[in-house]
């Protein structure tokens, strides 16, 4: 198993939230590339802020990235948790049309419909990756409303040039280590480790449980993709045949999880929401 | 008895599972067949919740035709932990696997 950093690593360092005059601030002005991860983590953020009863504020991203980041409805995501940004507005999709945006997960329904959605979009152009899609965020969006006693958040997104789609699932709750605590894990790394092996002590209660992130990220694996977990102070990126951890700086609280699928680019540039 | 499930094109979820069992009632004892030929995909949750109700609430086989190959292992895996394998029949068209 190699220990290293990962690109999905070195982008929790963009979502770094500074104190600044009494505000949580996240700047992303020189973030050249705006990810599902980077979404979500920020919709994450800004929720917690509110419940913390702590101003939010978004600096950037600038120029293309703003308005892809605003059609995928983050500056709605803060206006609606009372934080402040600097996204143009944008005219919104039909969510019929387009059912990728920022979505709230406050129960195992909003998770299975938006990963129905996201299936029937891909289903026509990539089965293997729609069905990938589906279960594994299906199976995320469920372990945060199960697990992190907060509101996740996830999008997906298609990257023509990179022949890549990527989802990702983000919260800001309690973190593995809180959920899997006597239950085989002692810190962020061992819970992370639990987790994706599906051995916690979760199957002494039913044997059939804890299978939904070691599923997802065999799945996603089997396709060439990747998986790139961050809870706590731990990140882990999984493929096929590589093993990446490494301590995550700084830490996320909660629960921050990214995949990544193969995609030819001519199934690609037949979605509408190819941001490229 | 024998009892028939459909499922329909997609599946997620131990809610959902747990759903469609419920329309079922008690199965114990009986025979459960489960036609998955309209299935794309489904989730191991939705798998292993269904196993757990349907193999767990006692009944007798449950035999799954035509399901797609990555939910019939996820299938298998949750009839193994169950400790119920013997009585998960896995179909095919042309075949009969019993798992």
């Amino acid at each position: 198993m190699a220990t290293g950093s990962s690109a999905a690593a070195s982008q929790l360092e963009a979502l770094t939230a500074r104190w600044v005059r009494g505000a949580q601030v996240v700047d992303l002005r020189d973030v050249s590339w705006i990810d599902p991860l980077h979404l979500v983590a920020v919709a994450a953020l800004a929720h917690a802020c509110q419940r913390a009863d702590v101003e939010f504020r978004l600096l950037g991203p600038s120029g293309p990235q703003a308005s892809y980041a605003a059609r995928m409805r983050l500056g709605v995501i803060i206006d609606k948790f009372g934080g402040s940004h600097d996204l143009p507005t944008a005219r919104e999709r039909d969510r019929h049309e387009s059912l990728l945006e920022i979505t709230e997960l406050t129960s195992r329904a909003d998770a299975d419909r938006m990963a129905a959605l996201v299936h029937d979009r891909v289903y026509p152009l990539d089965p293997r990756a729609a069905a990938a899609l589906h279960n594994g965020l299906a199976e995320i969006g469920a372990n945060v409303c199960d697990h992190a006693e907060s509101t996740g958040f996830m999008a997906a997104q298609a990257i023509g040039r990179l022949d890549q789609l990527r989802f990702a699932v983000a919260d800001r709750g309690v973190g593995l280590l809180s959920t899997l605590a006597g239950r085989g894990a002692h810190d962020d790394r061992s819970a992370v480790d639990l987790a994706i092996s599906g051995e916690s002590r979760l199957k002494d209660e039913d044997a059939t449980r804890g299978s939904g992130l070691p599923n997802t990220i065999e799945q996603v694996a089997a396709l060439g993709g990747a998986v790139f977990i961050a809870s706590g102070a731990a990140t882990v990126q999984l493929g096929a045949t590589d093993v990446w951890r490494c301590t995550a700086e700084p830490a996320w609280e909660g629960t921050l999880l990214e995949g990544r699928l193969p995609a030819p680019r001519h199934a690609l540039q037949r979605l509408s929401w190819n941001e490229d | 008895m024998t009892r028939t499930l459909i499922l329909p094109r997609l599946v997620a979820g131990r809610d959902f599972a747990d759903d469609m069992a419920d329309k079922l009632g008690s199965v114990e004892g009986d025979t459960v067949l489960v036609d998955g030929s309209g299935l794309l995909t489904g989730t191991g949750s939705f798998a292993a919740q269904l196993v757990s109700r349907l193999l767990g609430g006692g009944a007798a086989q449950l035999v799954v035709s035509d399901a797609p190959d990555q939910f019939a292992d996820y299938l298998r895996n949750a009839a193994e932990a169950l400790g119920a394998a013997e009585r998960l029949t896995l179909q095919r068209r042309a075949s009969v696997v019993t798992a």
